[in-house]
């Protein structure tokens, strides 16, 4: 066992993971070409995670991505986590705990150690002061316009989109993908960690992150009305997997938010070329003449 | 009444209903020609080929006037839930309260089919933001915003958390619309937890209907969302739903459970084939909320079952006795799917349609709530799809199917990955062949591409049989 855990979702801790004595690696789908119906970040975090004898967490946050699991080589290896969508239920949350309790054991079944607390409390320290320089918004240069980016995650390549708004004269002012800000779970309380350490972990994760797959949704709609206003946002761009129902279901809404929004699926093909890239360039590229 | 059994196009009907008045033909207040219902709007009737029985009419006239009754609970005052994706659970509690019915919304999705696309709540689906790249099941939000399928319910209870990606977006959006929805959380089924060196410390595995297992932690969640969902109905009906008046309500839905077995054990079983495949299917889709009349759905299934063991004992099926037998998996969004496989030589077998929890029985022997639980997380789309196609493998054998047919269905965020390992389980378990199909809602363009992939199917499978036999 490679000690390496591959695990995609913002709602995995990697301290936990670490405390656990095992490497966590947030892994990038690959761009990859999938067929009809099928959700190409699924398929690409299915082929990036495969192969090799590491372990993979994967969780319930998103129907393809739970499904696609079971596609993945190597029975044993593989932990599907149940992140509960109701984030207003005292039940939910109490099963999310188990769920951190139950990954706990494989990962200790995996060669992994049972954290003292003393050492659970330190790793997610040293977590929560990495994590710091990440919530810092990017500095915003006069005159420029600014652009939040929505959605689900960004896959390995897609960077060229931030790229390209750059070079269009636009900033990335908010970046609500599920790779973004948006996802960074909220600072531990120094004072709570030291009585219950887990129970921590779930209060900055499950009872803070906004997502489009939990319910009900005034969480993140509560979210991004508060942090388009916030960062003064003048366009958005809503960027999603191709077959994502969830974020793109969120396109009404957001429209209803006074902003031009411009919808952008990643399909199939390699990042940064072929039409997808022009699609996409061509949408973006419209979405910012709207407004400057 | 008794002409021998036949599949019978539409046009037909209108000189077999006259023959069947002739002949005395009693009918509940819900009967009447099939016409009537063409006329008044669901298109696709006229396409369609049907059981000449009259047993076969009366399924018809249940399912196709339950917007009428609706709208009659709706005038008398009764409590209307609308049950919204756990397809078999949530209705069992509704129907053992007095003056309450449940419907499912979700089977909205059939208007495209039976209304056309072009005529049905699409449009008003598309104009709130669910545009044709969904499942067909957006029709369920044209269907609230137009009102003309149903009325609103007094209350929307709905499962999130393992569910279909595409369902649960677009109830999110009725709540965003206006809707309030009150939400449940079903967990992804999971095997139990296996001891690590230690045989004490392994989960307890509770057992499921339908012969999986879960571990009894999920069982006593499950049961725990259930309870929160007995006090909604409570607070809404102004009623007790208290574990006896619950107990009542699963052995009223066992025996239509039971008396739906039978009815499948005979038509999928039988050397003759006594009931086409699209009465069937109808038939089984009652089990999910009793198309809002629990007692008429009984009678109805009653009169389906004495007519299959008729043609039984009378050696008479709709089908020719060496049609293919094939076991399909997922509903079809059009019906005439269903048609299409026996015009090419195929006659279903058995068929897993996303609700099997809702034909097993539901355990008697422990607490209601439990017992729920337990139908809830034996739902086939709630766990892993290699536990599904391993029921489907075990019926299949049982049933001697020939061959499988997965039919996706477009937008459905489950059928991306399960085709394939449902695929691959079937065929290495019982080296059958498999066809994967999508069936849209309207499949009349994509008719002679179906036509000949099925045909092919069978093809395969009566060579194989005759490999077999020599």
């Amino acid at each position: 066992m490679s000690g390496r855990v591959l695990y995609s979702s913002p709602f995995v801790p990697p301290e936990w993971i670490e405390a656990h004595g095992q490497s966590p690696v947030r892994v990038l789908s690959l761009p990859t070409v999938a067929g009809a119906g099928v959700c190409p970040i699924a398929a690409g975090f299915a082929q990036a995670a495969g192969g090799g004898d590491d372990t993979i967490v994967v969780t319930t946050t998103c129907d393809q991505m739970r499904r696609a699991s079971e596609t993945i080589d190597g029975a044993g290896r593989v932990f599907l986590m149940n992140v509960p969508a109701l984030w207003d239920n005292p039940a939910s949350r109490q099963l999310y705990r188990r769920e951190l309790l139950r990954l706990g054991r494989f990962l200790i079944g995996r060669g992994g150690r049972s954290p003292d607390p003393n050492s659970l409390i330190r790793t997610m320290i040293e977590h929560e002061d990495r994590r710091a320089s990440q919530r810092a918004f990017l500095p915003v240069a006069p005159g420029a316009a600014r652009v939040a980016l929505v959605g689900g995650p960004l896959r390995l390549g897609d960077e060229w989109i931030v790229q390209m708004l750059e070079s269009r004269g636009a900033c990335l002012a908010l970046d609500a993908t599920e790779t973004g800000q948006r996802t960074l779970p909220t600072p531990f309380d120094r004072a709570r960690l030291d009585v219950d350490p887990v129970g921590e972990l779930v209060r900055a994760y499950f009872d803070t992150i906004p997502d489009a797959f939990r319910r009900p949704l005034s969480m993140l709609h509560q979210y991004l009305s508060c942090a388009l206003n916030q960062r003064g946002i003048q366009a958005i761009v809503l960027i999603r997997g191709i077959w994502c129902d969830l974020w793109h279901s969120q396109l009404s809404w957001l429209r209803q938010c006074g902003r031009p929004v411009a919808e952008v699926d990643l399909g199939g093909s390699a990042s940064g070329a072929g039409c997808d890239a022009a699609r996409i360039r061509t949408r973006i590229e419209a979405l910012l003449e709207a407004i400057q | 009444m008794t002409s021998p059994p036949a599949r019978i196009p539409f046009e037909q009907w209108d000189r077999r209903y006259a023959d069947l008045l002739a002949q005395g033909l009693h009918e509940p207040p819900y009967g009447g020609p099939l016409r009537r219902h063409l006329q008044a709007g669901d298109d696709r009737l006229a396409q369609l080929c049907y059981d000449n029985s009259p047993a076969a009419l009366r399924l018809w006239n249940f399912l196709l006037t339950e917007g009428d009754r609706l709208r009659q609970a709706r005038a008398s005052g009764d409590l209307i839930v609308g049950t919204m994706k756990d397809l078999g659970t949530v209705p069992v509690m509704v129907y053992a309260m007095d003056h309450a019915v449940a419907f499912y919304p979700d089977g909205a999705w059939w208007t495209p089919c039976m209304m056309h696309a072009s005529t049905c709540d699409l449009a008003l689906a598309a104009a709130a933001g669910l545009d044709e790249s969904f499942c067909p099941v957006r029709a369920m939000a044209g269907a609230f915003l137009s009102g003309r399928q149903f009325p609103r319910p007094d209350l929307l209870v709905c499962s999130a958390g393992a569910t279909c990606d595409d369902f649960s977006a677009i109830a999110a959006r009725l709540e965003t619309l206006g809707y309030p929805i009150f939400w449940w959380e079903i967990c992804a089924r999971r095997h139990p937890e296996a001891a690590q060196g230690k045989p004490s410390e392994g989960e307890e595995a509770v057992a499921l209907p339908g012969g999986g297992t879960a571990p009894r932690s999920q069982v006593q969640f499950v049961a725990g969302e259930l309870e929160r969902v007995r006090a909604q109905l409570e607070s809404a009906a102004g009623q007790t739903l208290d574990d006896a008046v619950l107990a009542r309500g699963i052995q009223a839905a066992n025996e239509i459970r039971r008396r739906l077995a039978e009815i499948c054990r005979l038509a999928f079983g039988s050397k003759i084939c006594p009931l086409p495949a699209l009465e069937m299917l109808i038939a089984q889709m009652l089990a999910i909320h009793f198309c809002s009349d629990r007692a008429q759905t009984l009678e109805v299934l009653t009169e389906l079952l004495v007519e299959i063991r008729r043609r039984i004992a009378a050696g008479q099926g709709v089908l020719p006795p060496d049609a293919v037998r094939i076991y399909w998996v997922n509903p079809v969004a059009d019906l005439r799917a269903m048609n299409l496989l026996e015009d090419c030589g195929g006659r279903l077998c058995g068929n897993d349609l996303m609700f099997a929890h809702a034909t097993d029985e539901i355990p008697e022997d422990v607490p209601p709530l439990e017992a729920l639980a337990r139908c809830a997380l034996a739902d086939p789309m709630v766990g892993p799809a290699d536990d599904r196609a391993a029921r489907i493998c075990r019926e299949a054998r049982a049933l001697h199917a020939q061959a499988v047919i997965v039919s996706r269905i477009a937008g459905a965020s489950h059928c991306a990955f399960e085709g394939g390992v449902i695929s691959r389980r079937v065929g290495a378990d019982l080296a059958l062949p498999v066809l994967e199909i999508e069936v849209p809602s309207v499949s009349d363009a994509l008719a002679p591409s179906l036509r000949t992939r099925i045909e092919a199917l069978i093809e395969t499978a009566r060579r194989g049989a005759e490999r077999s036999r020599t």
